[in-house]
């Protein structure tokens, strides 16, 4: 005869709420291509000046595409929920998943670089690119200090050399 | 005895000869740098050489052709950039060998199947240029259409992922491709009301960032693990025995290049991609799966690539028809030194077109010497520390992006290419699809169907065109129907 515990029950739920975590995260794709498809059927039906249905107008081949496209992600969808389920409770995290951690990294770096774009509208472009790639090559460790700055002077004066004397790309 | 004599004044010449060594060398390097595109190199030559006389300035440009297109896939190869959209093949498969250590084996193969690819359009080029030029001018928009369709199925065999996603991403690049003015209506597609948008999005952009910052993000993680340095294996030239193993593949696809690249307006990327999907489908045992390593991957796009740019000379020099973009600033170069580039021209200046020829293959001959002889300084690309090449990547994308119309805002479309290209790495999308697909130029199979398809099958259906549709059908491109129909047969 099975005894329910407070423990076994908080396992059971523990272990559903995994599951759910995970079936969500593997149809996460598919659902984004449908809201994708959603998103470029609603502009092709704003075409300006054309009627949806006519297969003339501008909107039609969009329209038939995000179409396809949302098959696309429900198909996806489909074929990512029925995949087993336990086999989505006792997955660990492979090689290819991006923990928190990565993504952290990942997002403050491409804010880094983001900001290196603005600062070279009131910058010069080698102050800031120099700047930006001293500031990178440090945060990312690993490389000695005054091979940071001698890598980051050359390769901006080359870069700089190349670009505006070889090819006359007036820098912003 | 006088065409011989032609063709050899490129050799002879020493100015010549060393014009195309010159333009061969700077061509492998311009390729190379990603942003950096050899219609650019090619139409600043022009400016540069406008007051020299034709032949040396022919001749240089035409050395900066061949090494651009050449080295674009250096970069494709070792940092999954592709310094030209002709490269974008060469990366699906270049770029796996490079992680697995095998970048010098993978750049020695390019070298070795551009070369002979590059040599076997010339051998087109020079022997049966009338004959593709009257095949490629009968191909009307209704082909270009059945093209396109081709290109749609070469979806599936691309693809390593599911179907779905596939389909997806060259469904989302073909509507990225749609981006701005609807070319019959006249109103704005998928402009959200800015003026910005309304010439659309360069596809260099979207290179630039699906493929460059997306790998400098993706890289990231790479530093966080502190893993294992990557190992470079010696680079042991193969014997010839693997060579020779690849040739009647080689020859193939150089076939297959030479006449999409002498289809007006199809270019290198047409002929890599086609090249690429033939190898996969006709290699019986791969040394590994198609895109995680396999030479045949590398071999094909690259000897495809060269041999398209023979290709679309032939209707350059034969007709004054652009094959490609770089081919119409050649229009422009002959046009500047009195010449009328067209049928006339092979009658009235047949010594151009036979040094044109000899030009061709003396860079084809430098762009092997100098490519293997380059080999070991882009190898060492691989084994700067990520800390120090991820940086630098990251100022080379950005310059370059700003470089193609000198506007930020296009470098923020290159960051958010970037952002949307780590995310479908993430979860297995192909961004080649997408970016292929998003080809805002008219020069590639999954763009026509951006933009030739929507155009083609509207004016289609405004003719009520039963009958066209069914001339279609019994066109030059009817092949390609049936190229798709077995490509489905045999995949799905």
């Amino acid at each position: 005869m099975c005894t329910l515990t407070f423990d076994s029950i908080y396992t059971y739920f523990k272990v559903r709420t995994r599951v759910h975590m995970l079936t969500l995260k593997r149809t996460l794709p598919g659902a984004i291509m449908l809201m994708v498809s959603f998103v470029i059927l609603y502009q092709s039906l704003l075409v300006q000046g054309e009627e949806m249905l006519n297969p003339a107008g501008g909107g039609f081949l969009p329209g038939v595409i995000a179409i396809i496209l949302a098959l696309c992600g429900a198909s996806t969808i489909i074929s990512d929920l029925r995949k087993n389920k336990q086999e989505q409770a006792t997955a660990e995290a492979t090689d290819n998943d991006f923990s928190k951690g990565d993504y952290l990294l990942i997002f403050s770096y491409f804010i880094f670089i983001v900001l290196y774009v603005l600062s070279l509208s009131f910058l010069p472009f080698f102050i800031s690119t120099t700047l930006f790639l001293i500031i990178s090559i440090y945060l990312l460790k690993g490389i000695k200090w005054y091979t940071n700055i001698i890598v980051s002077v050359v390769t901006v004066t080359i870069i700089y050399f190349l670009f505006s004397q070889l090819f006359n790309i007036v820098f912003p | 005895m006088e065409i011989i004599q032609q063709f050899l004044i490129p050799f002879l010449d020493w100015e010549l000869l060393l014009l195309v060594a010159a333009g061969t060398l700077a061509g492998i390097f311009i390729g190379a740098i990603p942003g950096l595109s050899v219609t650019m190199a090619v139409a600043l030559l022009l400016s540069l050489t406008y007051s020299w006389d034709l032949l040396p300035a022919l001749a240089l440009m035409l050395g900066v052709y061949y090494g651009g297109v050449y080295g674009g896939s250096r970069a494709a190869i070792l940092v999954n950039i592709p310094g030209s959209p002709a490269s974008v093949a060469t990366s699906l498969d270049g770029y796996p060998m490079s992680q697995k250590g095998e970048a010098g084996l993978a750049l020695f193969l390019t070298t070795i199947f551009s070369f002979i690819g590059g040599l076997v359009g010339v051998i087109v080029l020079a022997t049966a240029a009338p004959v593709v030029a009257s095949f490629a001018v009968q191909f009307a928009n209704r082909d270009y259409f059945l093209l396109a369709l081709l290109g749609l199925l070469l979806v599936g065999n691309l693809s390593n992922g599911t179907l779905a996603k596939g389909l997806f991403s060259a469904g989302a690049g073909i509507v990225i491709g749609l981006i701005g003015m609807d070319p019959i209506g006249g109103g704005s597609r998928f402009t959200f009301g800015s003026l910005q948008l309304m010439n659309g999005v360069d596809f260099i952009i979207a290179l630039l960032g699906l493929f460059g910052m997306s790998e400098i993000l993706y890289q990231m993680r790479e530093l966080k693990r502190q893993g294992k340095p990557l190992e470079i294996k010696k680079m042991v030239i193969p014997p010839l025995r693997f060579i020779f193993k690849f040739l009647p593949l080689s020859m193939r696809v150089s076939i297959l290049g030479v006449l999409t690249g002498a289809l007006p307006g199809a270019g290198g990327e047409i002929a890599a991609l086609l090249s690429y999907d033939h190898a996969k489908r006709s290699t019986k045992n791969p040394n590994r799966p198609f895109g995680e390593g396999a030479h045949a991957g590398v071999i094909a796009p690259e000897a495809g690539n060269s041999s398209a740019i023979g290709g679309a000379m032939i209707p350059m020099l034969t007709l004054g028809i652009p094959g490609d973009a770089v081919t119409a600033i050649f229009i422009g170069a002959l046009f500047i030194h009195g010449l009328q580039p067209g049928p006339m021209l092979m009658t009235q200046s047949g010594d151009l077109f036979w040094v044109m020829v000899g030009s061709s293959v003396l860079a084809n001959v430098f762009l092997l010497v100098f490519g293997l002889m380059v080999v070991s300084i882009f190898i060492r690309i691989v084994t700067v520390p990520r800390q120090i090449l991820l940086p630098i990547i990251a100022v080379i994308t950005v310059i370059g992006s700003y470089a193609m119309n000198y506007s930020l805002t296009d470098v923020y479309w290159m960051l958010g290419f970037g952002l949307v290209g780590f995310f479908m790495k993430v979860n297995n999308f192909s961004v080649a699809h997408l970016c292929l697909a998003s080809y805002s130029d008219r020069y590639s199979i999954l763009h026509s169907a951006g933009r030739i398809c929507p155009r083609t099958v509207r004016c289609l259906i405004l003719l009520a065109g039963f009958s066209q549709t069914q001339s279609a059908l019994y066109s030059p491109c009817s092949f390609c129907l049936r190229y798709s129909r077995k490509r489905l047969t045999t995949n799905h």
